[in-house]
């Protein structure tokens, strides 16, 4: 019973952080392009958690995609992904900020490429 | 309408890039992945030097890596460019297999020479009832002096077609050890077949007076016998060769090389030279990792 109550305040926080990342979500979250070195477009719908700023930008990474306020936020928008990469919704003033990963996949698993020396030709 | 020809080309030259995806597993490697195999046979690769033990091939590596660039092959280093789908160069550095003829320790033979595999390259003997060959005319790798060993430095370019590569290089002493340098151009034609995959290739190569004289020039350094005194040439020299390979399962398979080199009269009018071509054998079975 102790040992139940010690794990107790470890579920809890668990908890909490599940309901903090679902709250500011995009579908799809991964993009496949054909093979490496593509990219990719993805058209992405965005659901936005409880707001309580006035402002809040998109940022893909480092790059601003705009600042709205809170009530004209895009619920779509399609971006170009040439690496896996992350959404961020952040306040305009201060820098409080929630994110979502974007993931990009190939087709092509794998780049094969010609190599310019013939196997086993060491001898 | 010119802009929907043009997007429809655009469309066709697409679909044939990717048809043109690199999948022979003879001669094709995934990127950014060490390709490590090791393989068990029979071979081996004769010596044209008088004396010279052929080269016994028991057990031969393949090690390859390749990055969107940069790249090791069995040995050389290099740094490659894709100018467009079917043309890509590269600058390499590798070391100069000359030497190998000369040393044993030397890359390309790392393995102990077995007396059985002399290919008949000992010294010759002169007949001793003909006068024209009373004197000596060969010397032996045993009684000359040292050859260095060397890196070439060179550029190479490749142009893919079909199945075929055409390949130019050029590469230089980087060490300055002979200041010669060698012009080489082949063609190679891989096919597969089910499990099978061959692998033809010919090629041409010039190989300059510097390099020649180097290595199969004999002078005051290897003896006092001036009669054996040899001014080298450069040479041109013809290669023809095929690979053989078949897939047992995922990772074994069955291996089979065969090539063959002139070596040219620069090379073959040495005193240090009794054969008029190289061989190069190995059969044998391979496990890459």
């Amino acid at each position: 019973m102790r040992l139940l109550l010690l794990f107790i305040p470890l579920l809890c926080v668990k908890t909490y952080a599940v309901e903090d990342m679902t709250e500011f979500t995009v579908i799809p979250s991964e993009c496949i392009a054909t093979e490496k070195g593509d990219t990719c477009q993805l058209p992405l719908m965005i659901t936005y958690p409880e707001l309580t700023s006035t402002t809040y930008c998109l940022l893909m990474g480092e790059e601003p995609l705009g600042c709205w306020p809170a009530e004209q936020l895009p619920q779509t928008v399609t971006i170009e992904l040439s690496q896996d990469s992350m959404l961020i919704l952040k306040e305009a003033n201060s820098q409080h900020s929630r994110s979502v990963n974007l993931k990009l996949k190939y087709r092509k698993a794998s780049m094969y490429r010609r190599r310019v020396r013939n196997p086993w030709s060491l001898f | 309408m010119l802009l929907r020809s043009l997007f429809s080309l655009l469309i066709i030259a697409l679909s044939f890039s990717t048809a043109r995806a690199c999948d022979n597993k003879l001669v094709c490697i995934e990127e950014d992945n060490w390709s490590i195999g090791i393989a068990f046979g029979a071979g081996a690769r004769t010596n044209p030097l008088v004396d010279g033990d052929a080269i016994p091939l028991v057990v031969l590596p393949d090690v390859a890596w390749y990055s969107e660039h940069a790249y090791f092959d069995n040995g050389e280093f290099g740094y490659q460019w894709q100018l467009n789908n079917q043309v890509t160069t590269e600058t390499f550095v590798r070391t100069n297999a000359e030497r190998a003829y000369f040393v044993f320790w030397h890359p390309s033979n790392l393995l102990i020479p077995i007396e059985s595999f002399t290919d008949g390259a000992l010294t010759p003997s002169p007949a001793p009832d003909d006068p024209e060959t009373s004197e000596p005319r060969y010397i032996s790798v045993n009684d000359i002096a040292s050859r260095r060993w060397t890196v070439d430095a060179g550029v190479r370019l490749n142009w893919f077609t079909n199945n075929s590569r055409w390949s130019v290089s050029v590469v230089h002493d980087a060490l300055s050890v002979h200041q010669g340098y060698s012009v080489s151009a082949g063609y190679q034609h891989d096919v597969s077949y089910k499990d099978w995959s061959f692998s033809t290739n010919l090629s041409i190569s010039y190989k300059s007076e510097n390099l020649i004289d180097y290595y199969y020039g004999i002078g005051e350094r290897d003896t006092s016998d001036q009669s054996l005194w040899y001014d080298a040439e450069h040479t041109i020299q013809f290669t023809a060769g095929l690979f053989i390979s078949k897939q047992i399962n995922a990772h074994w398979f069955w291996l089979g090389r065969f090539q063959v080199t002139t070596l040219g009269s620069g090379m073959t009018d040495s005193p240090l030279v009794s054969k008029q071509h190289v061989t190069n054998m190995f059969f044998g079975i391979g496990y890459r990792f």
